[in-house]
C-alpha cells in the first residue's frame, strides 16, 4: 500500500469532520451571523415574528386590563422590560422613553409600555412611584407588571427574555425595545439608545 | 444545588472547571483502550490529524457564547456538550499515540492563541455576551482563558520534553509524509 493510499481514510474522516463541524456551527449561529444568543433572537424575530399570547397586566391605579389588543386605538405597541428598583440602565431607559412620549404627542396608533418582571416588589404603589418619577403620561405610556407569575414567566419566555438575579438585590436582562403588534406579534427589536429608529418602524407599522 | 448545576451556573466553573474535567474523562477512557480498538481508530486518524482537529473544532465550538446559552437552554444541546466534550479528550489522547511532535505543536499553539482571543474577547465586551451569564461571570471566565492557554502549552511542552529535544536529532524518513513533517517519535 502505497503512502498516499494509507492517508485516504484519515482524509476522509478529516472531510467529513470539517463539514458537519461547519453544518453545527452554521446552524448555532443563524450561518456565521449571530454569536450570541442575543442576535441569534434578533435576527429570528426579524425574519419570523414571535406570537405572544394574551395576558392581563396590573397598572399603578391597581386596575387590570389586557394586552395586547384590549385599546382599540393602540396599533402597535413599544414594549421594555424593567423593575422600578433598577439604578442604571433603567433610568437612562426612562430618560428614553420620555423623548419617545414627547414624540408621541403628534402620533396614533403607537403606545408605550415598561413592563416589570419584578412581581415581588412591583405592586401597584411601587408602579405609580416609577411612573410619576419618569412623568408617565397614562394614555402614552403604560406601566404594568403582569397579574401572576405565570403570566409573566410565558410572556419572558415567548419573548426571549432572561432575567438573572444579579446578586446585589437587582437583575440584569437582555434590555430592549420590543416592537409589538395589538395581535400580539413580537416583529421587532432595538437597541435602546435606537429608540428614533424603533418609533419609526412602529409608526410605520401603526399607518 | 447538585455538582453539574453548581459548575454550570458560573461562566468560569462551566468553561475552565467543567470542560477539562469532561476532556479529562475522555482522556482517561483512551488511556485505557485495548490495542485493538486503537489499531481500527488508527486507520482513520493517520499521524492523529483527525483526533487533534476533532477536539480543535470542538473546543472552538463550546467557546461560542450563543452555544453555551444553548448548552444552559436545553438539556438535549447540554448532553451534546457532555458526549463531544469526552469524544475530545479520548481523541487527543489516543491521536497522542501518533502525532509528530511539530503537528502536535501545531494543534496546541493554534488552541492556545484561540483560547486567549476568546477570553480577551470576553473581557473587552462591555454588555453581556450570554443571556445566562452576569457580566462579572464573564469578566472571570475571560481572564481565565488567558491564563488556561498558557497552561495548556506549558502543560504540553512538560509531557513531551523528551519528545522536542529528541526530535532535532531522530528523523528515520521511513514515510515521505512524516518526514516533511520533520518529526518522528515511534
Amino acid at each position: 500500500m502505497s503512502s498516499s493510499e494509507r492517508v485516504l481514510p484519515t482524509l476522509a474522516a478529516l472531510a467529513i469532520l470539517v463539514g458537519v463541524a461547519v453544518a453545527v456551527a452554521s446552524h448555532l449561529t443563524l450561518g456565521f451571523r449571530a454569536f450570541t444568543a442575543e442576535d441569534a433572537r434578533r435576527i429570528r424575530i426579524a425574519a419570523a415574528p414571535a406570537e405572544l399570547s394574551p395576558l392581563r397586566v396590573v397598572s399603578p391605579t391597581g386596575a387590570s386590563q389586557a394586552l395586547w389588543s384590549a385599546d382599540p386605538k393602540t396599533q402597535v405597541w413599544l414594549v421594555t422590560f424593567v423593575y422600578t428598583r433598577c439604578p442604571s440602565v433603567c433610568l437612562a431607559l426612562g430618560s428614553e422613553f420620555q423623548q419617545l412620549q414627547a414624540s408621541l404627542r403628534t402620533t396614533e396608533g403607537v403606545r408605550l409600555a415598561s413592563i416589570s418582571f419584578d412581581r415581588a416588589h412591583d405592586s401597584p404603589a411601587a408602579l405609580a412611584a416609577y411612573a410619576e418619577h419618569h412623568r408617565a403620561d397614562p394614555a402614552r405610556w403604560l406601566v404594568a407588571v403582569p397579574d401572576t407569575d405565570a403570566a409573566l414567566s410565558r410572556l419572558l419566555r415567548e419573548a426571549g427574555v432572561v432575567v438573572l438575579d444579579d446578586g446585589a438585590g437587582g437583575y440584569a436582562h437582555n434590555a430592549a425595545i420590543h416592537v409589538i403588534t395589538a395581535s400580539g406579534r413580537l416583529v421587532a427589536l432595538f437597541d435602546l439608545e435606537r429608540y428614533r429608529e424603533a418609533l419609526a418602524f412602529a409608526q410605520d407599522l401603526a399607518r | 444545588m447538585n455538582p453539574i448545576a453548581w459548575l454550570e451556573v458560573d461562566m468560569a466553573r462551566h468553561m475552565l472547571l467543567e470542560f477539562p474535567l469532561l476532556v479529562a474523562l475522555g482522556a482517561a477512557l483512551a488511556h485505557r483502550l485495548a490495542p485493538r480498538a486503537d489499531a481500527a481508530i488508527a486507520r482513520f486518524d493517520r499521524y492523529g490529524l483527525t483526533g487533534w482537529t476533532f477536539a480543535s473544532l470542538v473546543l472552538a465550538f463550546w467557546m461560542i457564547p450563543a452555544a453555551l446559552d444553548a448548552a444552559i437552554g436545553s438539556a438535549a444541546v447540554n448532553a451534546a456538550k457532555y458526549a463531544s466534550l469526552v469524544a475530545s479528550g479520548f481523541a487527543v489522547r489516543s491521536a497522542m499515540r501518533r502525532s509528530p511532535i511539530a503537528l502536535e505543536a501545531f494543534f496546541v499553539g493554534n488552541f492556545a492563541w484561540m483560547a486567549a482571543t476568546v477570553g480577551l474577547v470576553y473581557q473587552e465586551a462591555e454588555a453581556q455576551l450570554c443571556l445566562n451569564y452576569l457580566a462579572n461571570s464573564q469578566q472571570r471566565a475571560g481572564r481565565g482563558l488567558v491564563v488556561f492557554a498558557v497552561v495548556a502549552l506549558v502543560a504540553w511542552f512538560a509531557l513531551r520534553a523528551r519528545h522536542i529535544l529528541s526530535s532535532a536529532s531522530a528523523g528515520s524518513g521511513d514515510d515521505a509524509l512524516r518526514s516533511a513533517i520533520g518529526s518522528t517519535k515511534s
